[in-house]
């Protein structure tokens, strides 16, 4: 991706309609912004020779023009355009539907696995992460606390973590998986506005360590998890990412949810979070299935096939930043 | 304390008697830097202990000892011995902190850590496919029961502002009294919540069977203590009490159809941990003091059956009791190991298991006259399946399959004596627990 010009070009334009999103005062702004990074995430996805990566990109244009279309329609009504807070609540959850569209948020959230599953690793990475940004702080600002927030998370949460148990491509699980994570993104941006991006830097983090080896081992379903001969740092260090990803505490991936759970409580939304606790509970346990014939660590593999020259370095890295779990917790103080 | 941790940077360079020694070593230093006080002592911002944390943390210490020595099979056919050592001293660190720690989120966190480097030796160094199976159901059940306890600690924090044991005042309902009872109930486990157990002990290797027996059900029976610090509630503990009640006496009858080793001795630390649930239901000095020699002396009992099962399991690759058979002509002396811990495992005088039966049956009785009735069968029933499994085993007609296998070696001797000998020698010194104040 970063060897031709213009995907390079296009990648610095993707990241800039977010930054404009986020740093705009004024609703034609954030539009603005938002067509922007749509318009130049397509090319990214396009290569000619592959089928797949043209009808994806078409998917995603449709959703995402869709969406936008009717964010700007909504913004028109608006009497001014700057963001304001008193803009009537019906227009406020037409524009969380257009976001929810765009991050692919259920009800909303057929087009999202369907396209992860067409897209190779890379940009699997950048749809979890940064192209989740600029809608979510759209979200964010014109979020207030009601009945209708309650039920799309919980919906997200309890989608993503059971509509994921019954695939086999990795990629569809991880689509799935961060639906389920969307949710609690919502739920940290109802609670605190700030938390959510600690949430999302961390998941984040998460999110491109497992792209990334999931990538370098081109992984694409779970029955491949086998076919390599791993060493046992390697096996270790994606158990500990899974778990990680699950939530289990002494690995990175509980920071967010501690914080969450703390902040959601202190604002009495013990019901709420019953829910999405166990919901990620049942997420941990297509995380763990992923990852079960690698887990059993004396398990045998084909040892004819030979992987590439690898380095224990990467791994290692991975192995640590996973177990960064207090030195998150102080990084997280300072923000 | 804290140079454990460090030792484990060098874990990969240093042979494993060394680091026994180590282990030995920082166990003797915390024995005699422990001033035995009666009250929480030693206290800063995070950490301190009284003589309820300090005991599991000193046994904590003895099982991972035994542990490192139990498996020198993994030392042997260097199966990735030093992952596996890295593993037993990081659950060491986490238990020792769980133990030792004075808050209740940190306690809920370390009791979570410890469940991974036990998953990670029952997925890595266990011996049948199945435990996977195995390794999900410790998992699950874990989590599941232990999730709605976060949420019921935040809200105590949210309530009273601290989370320290001491400070917490909170008003309690019946949905935060089980939400923070079940998790340690299924850890612990009391019956109908502990089908994990058997099946984790089945599948796990010696090391995981013996920590989860001697030191991880403790974490249960610990935590437990620590919540009715603040949780004086009377009325919903019948339920629990009712239920372990009638548990200890069926999982005894249950004991008793099973033909796997290590089966049968998961059931049985079912039965003596529902004995331990039933005193701290009751919420008497008695029981509290009795569950906690209890909790001790089954650890060092259960661990070391695991342990004589392990040697068995060795010579024959099995775990079956129709095939170990004839034990007493082929290792005579290894039997008298067996029935040392067998009558230890059925409370026999000089053992710790007998003075934490003597005071939970006192309890529990001044709690209900009519719970004698289960108590006696559950203590008959104890003595029968621990009499079945030492007849089964060392009497019979031998399996000619093992009389290609050899004698017991000293090291497995030497791990057996320091199982007995805590077991038995305490009981001299045992008035030291009843510094136990609450």
């Amino acid at each position: 991706m970063l060897k031709t010009s213009s995907k390079m070009l296009f990648l610095m334009t993707t990241i800039m309609g977010t930054m404009m999103v986020v740093s705009s005062s004024n609703w034609l702004n954030m539009w603005i912004g938002l067509e922007i990074n749509m318009m130049s995430f397509i090319p990214l996805m396009f290569k000619s020779k592959n089928n797949f990566l043209s009808q994806s990109s078409m998917m995603y244009f449709l959703i995402q023009s869709m969406a936008s279309t009717m964010f700007i329609i909504m913004i028109l009504f608006n009497k001014y355009m700057f963001i304001s807070f008193y803009s009537t609540n019906a227009q406020n959850i037409i524009i969380f539907i257009t976001m929810m569209m765009k991050m692919g948020m259920p009800p909303f959230h057929m087009w999202f696995p369907e396209l992860m599953s067409k897209l190779n690793w890379n940009l699997c990475m950048f749809l979890m992460t940064w192209q989740k940004i600029a809608p979510m702080y759209i979200l964010s600002i014109i979020m207030d606390n009601n009945s209708i927030m309650m039920m799309m998370i919980v919906m997200s949460t309890i989608l993503g973590a059971i509509l994921g148990l019954n695939h086999t491509s990795t990629r569809k699980i991880m689509a799935y998986s961060s639906i389920n994570h969307m949710g609690w993104l919502v739920a940290c941006a109802l609670t605190f506005k700030k938390l959510w991006i600690m949430y999302m830097i961390m998941y984040s983090i998460m999110v491109i360590m497992i792209c990334y080896t999931l990538n370098k081992y081109n992984i694409l379903f779970i029955n491949q998890f086998n076919i390599k001969s791993l060493t046992m740092v390697e096996k270790m260090s994606l158990l500990i990412m899974m778990m990680s990803m699950g939530g289990l505490p002494p690995f990175l991936g509980f920071m967010p949810k501690w914080m969450t759970i703390e902040y959601m409580i202190s604002s009495n939304e013990i019901m709420l979070m019953l829910i999405m606790v166990m919901s990620s509970l049942i997420t941990l346990s297509y995380y763990m299935r992923m990852i079960s014939s690698i887990s059993m660590l004396m398990s045998n593999s084909q040892k004819w096939i030979f992987m590439n020259k690898t380095s224990k370095i990467p791994s290692t890295i991975t192995l640590f930043i996973n177990m960064m779990l207090p030195l998150f917790f102080i990084l997280m103080n300072f923000m | 304390m804290f140079s454990l941790s460090f030792l484990t940077l060098f874990i990969t360079l240093i042979d494993w008697y060394i680091l026994l020694i180590f282990l030995m070593f920082i166990m003797f230093y915390m024995m005699v830097s422990f001033n035995m006080l009666d009250w929480f002592s030693m206290v800063s911002y995070m950490f301190g202990g009284d003589i309820l944390s300090f005991s599991l943390i000193i046994l904590s210490f003895w099982i991972i000892f035994l542990m490192v020595l139990a498996s020198s099979l993994v030392y042997k056919n260097m199966t990735y011995y030093s992952e596996f050592m890295f593993m037993n001293v990081l659950l060491l660190i986490f238990l020792m902190f769980s133990f030792s720690v004075n808050n209740l989120f940190m306690y809920y966190l370390f009791f979570e850590c410890s469940l991974i480097p036990t998953l990670i030796l029952i997925f890595g160094w266990g011996y049948q496919p199945e435990r996977l199976m195995a390794g999900y159901y410790l998992l699950f059940y874990t989590l599941f029961f232990s999730l709605p306890m976060l949420l019921g600690i935040f809200y105590i924090n949210n309530f009273c502002f601290s989370m320290f044991y001491f400070l917490i005042y909170v008003d309690y309902n019946f949905y935060l009294y089980i939400s923070m009872l079940l998790a340690f109930l299924a850890k612990m486990p009391m019956i109908f919540i502990h089908f994990w157990l058997p099946k984790a002990h089945v599948e796990a290797p010696i090391s995981g069977s013996m920590i989860l027996a001697g030191v991880l059900l403790k974490l249960g029976g610990y935590g437990i203590m620590r919540v009715f610090f603040f949780m004086k509630s009377y009325y919903f503990n019948y339920l629990f009490l009712s239920i372990s009640l009638f548990g200890i006496f069926m999982v005894g009858i249950l004991c008793m159809f099973q033909i796997d080793m290590k089966s049968l001795i998961a059931y049985s630390s079912v039965a003596h941990m529902g004995m331990v649930i039933c005193g701290l239901m009751c919420m008497n000095m008695l029981g509290m003091i009795g569950s906690l020699i209890l909790m001790i002396g089954h650890g060092l009992c259960s661990s070391g059956m695991f342990c004589l099962a392990n040697i068995a399991y060795e010579r024959s690759s099995s775990r079956s009791i129709f095939i170990n058979k004839g034990l007493l002509t082929f290792m005579p002396s290894m039997c008298l190991f067996w029935f040392l811990l067998m009558i230890n495992n059925m409370a026999s005088p000089p053992s710790m298991n007998l003075l934490g039966e003597i005071l939970l049956i006192n309890s529990i009785i001044s709690w209900s006259s009519i719970s004698f009735f289960y108590l006696m069968f559950a203590s008959f029933m104890g003595c029968l399946y621990s009499i079945y499994l030492y007849s089964s085993i060392n009497h019979g007609l031998i399996y000619k399959g093992l009389l290609c296998g050899y004698y017991g070696y000293y090291i497995e001797f030497y791990l057996l004596f320091l199982h007995w000998l805590p077991l038995n020698i305490f009981f001299l010194k045992i008035d030291i627990i009843s510094l136990l104040v609450f």
